[in-house]
C-alpha cells in the first residue's frame, strides 16, 4: 500500500522533479494524480482520496493560495495535508499559509532530503 | 532587508540556483561565447516594490541538458529534449523568486507573473537595466537580465 498523492504545479518538469523526489525518498506511491493549478486539484480532491498534496503557489487560472483559502473555508486542511513548494519568500505569505492549515512550506529548489524528512514527519508511520 | 540591484546580486541568485537545482557551475564571463544553434528565451514578470520583467535566454542545447540534470535522464533522451523549454522557464521561475527575495527583501510581497518561454533566431541586442553573462559548465551561454517597466524618479 503506497501513497495516494497529488502533484499541483503549471510545470512539468516541476511534477516530475517532486515525483522522482518521493521515490527518491522511498515514499512508493500507490497513484499519482497531477495537476495544472488550484481548479483542477480541487476537482482532484473532490473526485480521489488524496493522502497528500504537494502545491506550488504561483499557478494560472487558480493559484496555490486561492486552493488552500478554498480548502480552509471547505473545512479539508485539518484532514487533507497540504505542503507547498514553491519560489515564494515573503515570510508574510508563508506565514497565512501555515495559519491556514497548510503542513509545511520548501523553497525551490528543494532538496528531496528535505522532502524527504517532511512526509517523514507527517508519516511516521508509513502510508497511511 | 532588501539590496540594490546590480550585476553581483544576479550572478550570486543566478549562480546557486545552477548549482543547487540543476548541477551547473557557472561563471561570469565578458567574453561571451558565441551563440549557436537555437535559441530559447524566457521571460517572468514580477511586480514588488519594483516592476519588470525578469528575461533569460541561452541555447536549446542548454535547456536540453538542463531538463536533464533536472529529471535525472541522459541528455540523449527524448524525454530530456521534450522538456528544453519548461526546464528553462522552471529555471527562470526559481531565479527570478530567489532574486526579487534577495533584491527587495523577504519582507516585502512581491508577485511572479508566470514563466513565457519560445524559440527565437537571434537574441534582442536591446540592453536591459541590469544583466549578466554567464559560462555554465564551461560549455553554454546563459544570459539573465532585469528590464524594470518604469525609471526611478530622480
Amino acid at each position: 500500500m503506497g501513497y495516494r498523492i497529488l502533484i499541483v504545479d503549471d510545470s512539468p518538469v516541476m511534477r516530475r522533479i517532486v515525483a522522482r523526489a518521493l521515490a527518491a525518498g522511498g515514499f512508493e506511491a500507490s497513484t499519482t494524480h497531477c495537476a495544472e493549478n488550484g481548479r483542477e486539484a480541487l476537482a482532484v480532491l473532490a473526485a480521489h482520496p488524496i493522502d497528500i498534496v504537494f502545491a506550488d503557489i504561483n499557478m494560472p487560472e487558480m493559484s496555490g493560495m486561492e486552493m488552500v483559502e478554498k480548502m480552509a473555508a471547505d473545512g479539508q486542511l485539518p484532514t487533507q495535508p497540504v505542503i507547498i513548494l514553491s519560489t515564494e519568500r515573503n515570510a508574510e505569505r508563508i506565514d497565512r499559509l501555515r495559519a491556514l492549515g497548510v503542513r509545511a512550506y520548501l523553497k525551490k529548489p528543494f532538496k528531496p532530503e528535505d522532502l524527504k524528512k517532511v512526509v517523514s514527519a507527517l508519516f511516521p508511520l508509513g502510508a497511511p | 532587508m532588501s539590496a540594490a540591484l546590480s550585476p553581483s546580486l544576479l550572478l550570486g541568485t543566478t549562480s546557486a540556483i545552477l548549482e543547487d537545482a540543476a548541477f551547473f557551475f557557472s561563471e561570469r564571463t565578458d567574453t561571451p561565447l558565441p551563440w549557436a544553434g537555437q535559441l530559447l528565451e524566457a521571460k517572468l514578470s514580477f511586480i514588488g516594490p519594483r516592476k519588470g520583467t525578469m528575461r533569460l535566454v541561452t541555447t536549446t542545447a542548454f535547456g536540453v541538458e538542463l531538463a536533464a540534470n533536472l529529471l535525472g535522464l541522459a541528455p540523449s533522451d527524448a524525454d530530456a529534449a521534450a522538456h528544453a523549454r519548461a526546464a528553462v522557464g522552471e529555471l527562470l521561475n526559481m531565479v527570478c523568486g530567489a532574486f526579487v527575495a534577495e533584491w527587495f527583501g523577504a519582507d516585502q510581497v512581491c508577485q511572479l507573473g508566470i514563466p513565457v518561454v519560445r524559440a527565437i533566431p537571434h537574441p534582442d541586442d536591446a540592453p536591459g537595466d541590469c544583466s549578466i553573462c554567464l559560462i555554465a559548465d564551461e560549455r553554454h551561454r546563459v544570459e539573465v537580465e532585469i528590464i524594470l517597466d518604469e525609471v526611478p524618479r530622480p
